[in-house]
């Protein structure tokens, strides 16, 4: 930021608002000139600020007051009120109420920092991505250049053991001994890469931190490149992310003219360079052997480990991978030392995680909290308890690899530990919340459904084993389910997790397991009483009509597809149940409420 | 210096050396871990998951196939929960397989039958939706039952990493994977070589040889017709495979008899015909090295080695030998020279071939491959497998068969046409002849073992014959062809090659007999063994030279007159033509990446310069999802043409460019409609009701998901959360977002396009 703006007007151009705002960033300019602020305020572009049920956000520094809603026509009051006469527009401002469950503390008239912590997400909102002036404003490179002059390789390979520091891809590896091992390695080239191919259906972490500050995962992959003698680095990122490839280019492109990347970085004799690769819609990309396959060009099929890719990766040579998140903590890891790194979050899980809270609790979007934060404190303080004064049932976390826990784990730190040993995963950071509305055996019929389609299909137990306990799910959730099928469920499911190539299929069961294992009693309403206890599976529906209450208007015999309906105007009318086909056109249109499902 | 590492297997302490999986280590300790996608030949896959053992430590089970054994592993190979899990995921393999087995033709020969027996598979406990597909009989000579297929992949390594062809390779995903030529088009539209080795290595009856067997027992059934049969040096090296006996043994006399009683009338050698080549043959190559044209000069009997220089190698047919296989000149002979002889009309002969080769099915449809007249050289080329199978099927004992001798006038044949079968056979009777015509002596010591065994790769000599050097090189299978040609496109000056399209020669041919548990297919000891039956008759022969076989000397006097005369030119000499679709040759051509024409059409243009761009360096295949991508944006979709001009340009096989544009999701295969709807079916939006509203878009489409409207108006598509959840539902049309859409907005939005 130059120095002699007064102001700065930050607008949240994350993907879902960044068309609309496109708009209101011309209004704001040409209303700035109009006002003859030019000299006082600039305008940057934001990313996500994760509250996109307020938007369009706009927040105004050094203030950190947020306005939240803004159209068109709120821009000449903003600026004249706020800029010009120093009075807060009230109306448009973000409420305190919501602002004491904010998601982003640091902006607005905030009492309330307890619950996040950001750190990969620190200059999200913050800084203009598209600036690399912005992030050398906030230390940016600085932790560069502090390894460059002062640390040896292995020093910083140290510090990032010290640190704690786990993958935050999924698996928790830790961060410090896949670069001793990546650094050990004998190769003529070796290569970094940024896992950014994100394909957990719910989760948008890495989108976010991308498209709010790209500059911070180029310089953590630079650090890297350093420990672990590495000259390339690649950032396998899904196509379906525009704007964060766009913003990833601009920064590396102003890296280089910086000379942050290219050759003799700083003047040392290191040289490092970046490289986008476009992913093309395959989750299992994500997963380490299937992403090099895939940037080499062939289909993304996992192999068999070892060699780990530290060993023989990508063209055979050593490889370090790890994720967006887990690059992004490294400039902070080398700025603020381990020891402060390592201070925060629990015995065995070190620092922050960002999660993208989704599903039904009133506040939705991205969450950066401390490891050892309960599920509790970020679904009901974070995320305002559930929406529609509904019942809480379930959270789910780790996406299609993870499980769904109920609420007595509610009071589960997150660590990647106790996250495992209550039958979740970590993961990569998406967390679902659902009400008492939601059917388990449905949730996990959406969750297999996934992971069934997303299969590679090279190993058995995933390319026929998911399909075969998908066909289960579904024939249950008909009205068809056999006495013994939670039985197979349980036997394929624990056979596939152990006997799968990769951790798609290993952790494809997740879902069905953890749900069986809280959920039993809705499985076994499906399959012996045919019911579906949320009336969320239409099969299992009956629909029937009062006699009492039906006045014979008609209504539900003209709207029924297959005309199962009969009966006398103006006498009670009824429904045959061997052809009725369970759509419930009958229930939505009876004005007298003569319908009753269950 | 090879470091031993010390386990236990089974509480049996095993030393190993380094690098040695769990599957080896347990072998050495007389534990044969079940496997299915594993073959030791080629590169290991880790598909099957059969092989799995429990590893102390670990929580899941490990494929042993894959996993090296490390230092102080405590390892067991059967346990209950090992029983239970291997049962379960074989199961599952038959529970995607049809139950066809008493009409299959592997019955008793299928490795997935002797896995579910082994395992314990006695009953099916997940039964549910299988795959259902056409078998492709498109070919001549190799037919695809994909129904069969269980995705090994082993057919996909042996075409890729033996024969360097890639014709074939795992296309789509998950489910609905399946073994296809590129664009999934017919096999016989493919540059498939019909050599049979993906029949040999497949467990199941997923590739099979075309079966010609109906037609011959017509024939001999029809008193009519004179049935003629000939077979090939290698049949009788292995045939005894087929009926238990051990590797090795040689049973020329033993199939002479056996074809007698199945009731031909005359029984021929086709090693007669092999001797009648290398006459030929090496006339033509000193004919070739005196006027220094067509150098080097490359043998023409393997029929995949032909088909596949017609397709991939158009540049180096005038360098093929004209001459044809033995096959094909007994055939010619039978129905002129022979026919004449008894005074039959060819049209009422009937001439099959029992070879070890699929490929000669294709060779004797070739068009070339009849006399003026229309009557066919071999009326019927059937393999190893298909000659056991009507052995067995008459119910004759062949072990125990008293011994046949061969018919006049093509049944006499010398070592030199025995060693045919053998990789560098060939060239070693080509050069115990050559010499004596350039020199009018005899090769001094007879055999030349420089070039035998060229296996592990290919074999290079040099043979002085009248104080002239002459450099000889030999390749079996068609992956080490492609690198001695490599190296004769780089100038290396050879005057005669010989090519073997399967490794090993014909002993390791295509239509040899199926695996059992001491013969696998690309095994070194087993082609070893083979070839040894035939060097040994080679020995015990009193002639072992083509040129001192009488009955192809009485044929010289009595018809050709002289070594390459124009009628053996006529009779037993042929030519080549460029076939379509052209291949693409494991390390590319640059010249043919040069000479690619690109179409006018601007998109094109864009396309090749953006492909010279980004291709630069020498990792060529990489850059394949960034062409592919760029494909889509200029064009909305990847055709057939736009992949084909790919594959030339790039010089990657055509099936690996489809194999890699039905994995991912991003690309499409057909034009999209003018309107793309695509609902976000994350887990967010899942939960808010998203289902709904795709139900609604079909039903008010009329289409599927997936699927496009006819007017070409509408598309539906899915996609997986893209980060506005908190709007959930999310509908995108073409790149417009929706959010919080419910059912009842769906008419309106599709109102508002
Ligand atoms: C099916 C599957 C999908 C995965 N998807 C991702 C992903 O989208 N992003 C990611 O960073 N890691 C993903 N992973 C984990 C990676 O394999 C790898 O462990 C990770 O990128 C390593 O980085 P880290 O150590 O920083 O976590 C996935 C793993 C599997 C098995
Ligand atoms: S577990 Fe699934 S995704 Fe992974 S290798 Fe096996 S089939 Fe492929
Ligand atoms: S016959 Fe040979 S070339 Fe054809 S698909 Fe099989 S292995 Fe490949
Ligand atoms: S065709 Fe045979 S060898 Fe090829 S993948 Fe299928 S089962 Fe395996
Ligand atoms: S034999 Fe080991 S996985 Fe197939
Ligand atoms: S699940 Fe639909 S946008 Fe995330």
């Amino acid at each position: 930021m130059k120095k002699d703006y007064k102001y700065a007007i930050s607008v949240c151009s994350g993907s879902k608002c960044l068309q609309l705002n496109n708009e209101l960033i011309d209004i704001i300019l040409h209303e700035i000139q109009r006002q003859g602020l030019e000299d006082q305020v600039k305008v940057t572009k934001s990313a996500c600020l994760g509250y996109c049920e307020e938007g369009p956000l706009m927040v105004i520094h050094p203030d950190n007051i947020t306005y939240a809603r803004v159209q068109k026509d709120d821009i000449a009051e903003i600026l004249s009120e706020h800029i010009k006469n120093r009075r807060w527009v009230t109306r448009l401002l973000f409420h305190r109420d919501q602002i004491a469950n904010s998601f982003f503390p640091q902006f607005g008239d905030v009492d309330f920092f307890g619950k996040q912590y950001r750190i990969t997400l620190r200059n999200c909102g913050v800084i203009d991505p598209e600036s690399i002036d912005d992030y050398l404003a906030y230390r940016g490179y600085e932790a560069l250049a502090k390894v460059l002059t002062v640390f040896s390789p292995q020093q910083v390979i140290d510090e990032i053991k010290r640190s704690g520091l786990r993958g935050r891809g999924g698996g928790g590896f830790p961060t410090g001994i896949k670069w001793q091992s990546g650094h050990d390695a004998v190769g003529d080239q070796k290569y970094m890469i940024c896992n950014a191919d994100e394909g957990d259906p719910g989760a948008f972490m890495d989108r976010s931190a991308i498209e709010g500050d790209p500059n911070t995962v180029i310089e953590g992959m630079i650090i890297g490149g350093y420990a672990v003698g590495a000259s390339k680095g690649i950032v396998y990122i899904r196509a379906e992310y525009p704007l964060a490839i766009k913003r990833l280019q601009i920064a590396i492109a102003q890296a280089r003219e910086r000379n942050f990347l290219g050759k003799n970085i700083l003047g040392s004799d290191f040289s490092f360079d970046i490289e986008l690769r476009l992913g093309a819609g395959a989750f299992v990309c994500g997963e380490e052997t299937a992403l090099i396959a895939s940037i080499e060009g062939k289909r993304g099929m996992p192999k068999p480990r070892p060699p780990f890719p530290t060993e023989k990766g990508l063209f055979d040579k050593p490889t370090v991978i790890n994720n967006v998140e887990t690059w992004a903590n490294i400039p902070v890891i080398i700025l603020d030392g381990a020891a402060h790194f390592a201070s925060m979050g629990t015995e065995q899980s070190k620092g922050t995680k960002v999660f993208a809270l989704a599903g039904a609790v009133r506040n939705t979007g991205l969450v950066e909290v401390q490891m050892g934060t309960t599920l509790r404190e970020i679904i009901f303080d974070i995320g305002g308890g559930i929406r529609d004064d509904k019942a809480f049932k379930a959270v789910q976390t780790g996406g299609p690899s993870g499980g769904c826990l109920p609420s007595q784990y509610l009071d589960t730190p997150i660590d990647y530990n106790s996250l495992m040993a209550a039958g979740s995963i970590m993961g990569s950071g998406g967390m679902i919340v659902m009400d008492e509305s939601t059917c388990m055996v449905d949730i996990a019929k959406f969750f297999l459904d996934f992971t069934q389609n997303e299969s590679c299909g090279k190993c058995t137990p995933c390319r026929e084993g998911t399909k075969r306990m998908l066909e289960i799910l579904i024939r249950i959730t008909e009205g068809a389910g056999q006495p013994d099928d939670i039985d197979k469920l349980l036997r394929l499911g624990t056979m596939i997790q152990k006997s799968s190539l990769c951790g798609l299929g290993k952790a494809s069961p997740n879902p069905v397991l953890s749900t069986i294992k809280h959920f039993r009693h809705e499985y076994e309403a499906h399959i012996f009483d045919k019911k579906c206890p949320t009336k969320k599976c239409k099969n299992l529906l009956t629909y029937t009509i009062i006699d009492g209450k039906c006045i014979g208007c008609g209504l539900c015999k003209t709207n029924c597809p297959v005309s199962c309906i009969s009966g006398e105007k103006k006498s009670p009318h009824s429904i045959n149940q061997a052809d009725c086909i369970h759509c419930g056109a009958c229930f939505s249109s009876c004005k007298f409420e003569a319908i009753i499902r269950e | 210096m090879s470091e031993t590492i010390k386990c236990k297997i089974d509480n049996v302490d095993v030393e190993v050396k380094k690098g040695t999986t769990i599957l080896e280590a347990a072998k050495q300790i007389g534990v044969k871990v079940p496997s299915l996608c594993y073959h030791p030949y080629l590169s290991i896959e880790g598909a099957c998951r059969v092989c799995i053992v429990e590893v102390k430590g670990r929580n899941d089970y490990v494929a042993s196939c894959s996993q090296p054994v490390t230092e102080g592993m405590e390892v067991t190979t059967h346990s209950p929960q090992i029983h239970q899990a291997r049962r379960d995921i074989v199961e599952l393999i038959l529970d995607n397989h049809p139950d066809e087995c008493h009409t299959c033709e592997r019955d008793h020969n299928c490795e997935l039958q002797r896995l579910a027996y082994a395992t314990g598979v006695r009953d099916k406990l997940f039964k549910g939706e299988k795959k259902r597909y056409k078998k492709d009989d498109s070919s001549k000579s190799v037919v695809r039952d994909p129904e069969k297929c269980i995705l090994c992949g082993r057919c996909v390594r042996v075409c890729n990493e033996i024969q360097g062809i890639s014709c074939i390779d795992i296309a789509h995903r998950g489910f609905q994977s399946a073994v296809v030529p590129a664009f999934e088009k017919p096999f016989g539209e493919s540059v498939c070589s019909s050599c049979g080795q993906c029949i040999n290595v497949c467990p199941t009856a997923a590739f099979l040889e075309k079966d010609y067997t109906n037609s011959v027992w017509k024939a001999l059934a029809d008193p009519e017709i004179t049935t003629v049969v000939q077979f090939a040096p290698s049949v009788r090296a292995a045939i005894g495979e087929g009926f238990g006996l051990p590797v090795g043994l040689n049973l020329e006399r033993k199939i002479v008899t056996a074809l007698r009683r199945l009731g031909f009338n005359y029984v021929f050698d086709t090693q007669f015909g092999a001797d009648l080549t290398i006459l030929e043959e090496a006339s033509e190559l000193a004919h070739r090295i005196k006027e220094n044209v067509n150098l080097p000069m490359i043998t023409s009997c393997s029929a995949a080695w032909v088909k596949f220089s017609e397709q991939f190698y158009p540049e180096l047919l005038p360098n093929l030998s004209t001459c044809m296989s033995p096959m094909s000149m007994m055939g010619s002979l039978i129905k002129r020279y022979f026919s004449e002889k008894i005074g039959k009309d060819p049209a009422k002969i009937f001439s099959v071939a029992a070879m070890c080769c699929t490929a000669k099915k294709d060779e004797s449809l070739r068009d070339s491959n009849e006399t003026p007249e229309g009557h066919r050289y071999v009326d019927a080329s059937i393999t190893t497998r298909e000659l056991i199978w009507m052995i067995k099927s008459a119910g004759i004992d062949l072990v125990h068969l008293p011994d046949g001798e061969f018919d006049h006038p093509l049944g006499e044949s010398t070592g030199a046409g025995t060693i045919f079968g053998a990789t560098g056979g060939v060239m070693e009777a080509a050069l115990r002849t050559a010499h004596f015509l350039l020199t009018g002596t005899e090769l001094p010591g007879i055999e030349f073992k420089p070039v035998r065994e060229a296996i592990d790769s290919v074999k290079v000599a040099e043979v002085d014959i009248a104080g002239t050097k002459i450099r000889v090189a030999v390749a079996s299978s068609l992956g080490h062809a492609q690198d001695l040609l490599e190296s004769v496109r780089l100038g290396v000056p050879y005057h005669f090659i010989e090519i073997m399209g399967c490794l090993g020669g014909c002993v390791g041919g295509g239509g040899q007999p199926y695996a059992g548990t001491e013969n696998i297919p690309l095994d070194k000891d087993l082609l070893k063994k083979r070839a040894q039956a035939l060097y040994s008759a080679d020995e015990l022969s009193v002639k072992r030279r083509s040129h001192e076989n009488q009955d192809v000397n009485k044929l010289y006097e009595q018809a050709l007159e002289r070594y390459g005369s124009w009628k053996a030119h006529e009779w037993l000499h042929t030519h080549y033509e460029e076939k379509m679709p052209r291949g693409i040759c494991r390390s590319g051509k640059t010249e043919q990446k040069v000479n690619c024409v690109t179409p006018d059409d601007p998109r094109y243009q864009e396309l090749s310069a953006y492909i010279e761009q980004v291709t630069s360096d020498n990792h060529r295949r990489r850059h394949l999802l960034p062409v592919l991508h760029k494909t889509q944006e200029l064009f909305g979709y990847l055709s057939t043409e736009a992949m084909d001009f790919i594959s030339v340009k790039m010089q990657i096989a055509t099936s690996r460019i489809y194999g890699v544009a039905t994995f991912y999701h991003y690309f499409h295969l057909k034009p999209k409609g003018e309107t793309r709807i695509n609902v976000c079916l994350g887990t967010a939006c899942y939960v808010k009701g998203a289902g709904d509203v795709v139900a609604e878009f079909e039903k008010r489409l009329g289409i599927k998901m997936g699927e496009t409207s006819v007017d070409g108006k509408f598309s539906l598509e899915s996609t997986r959360c893209i980060g506005a959840c908190g709007l959930a539902p999310v509908v995108l049309i073409n790149d417009d977002v929706h959010s919080r859409v419910k059912v009842g907005d769906v008419k309106k939005m599709l109102g508002r396009t």
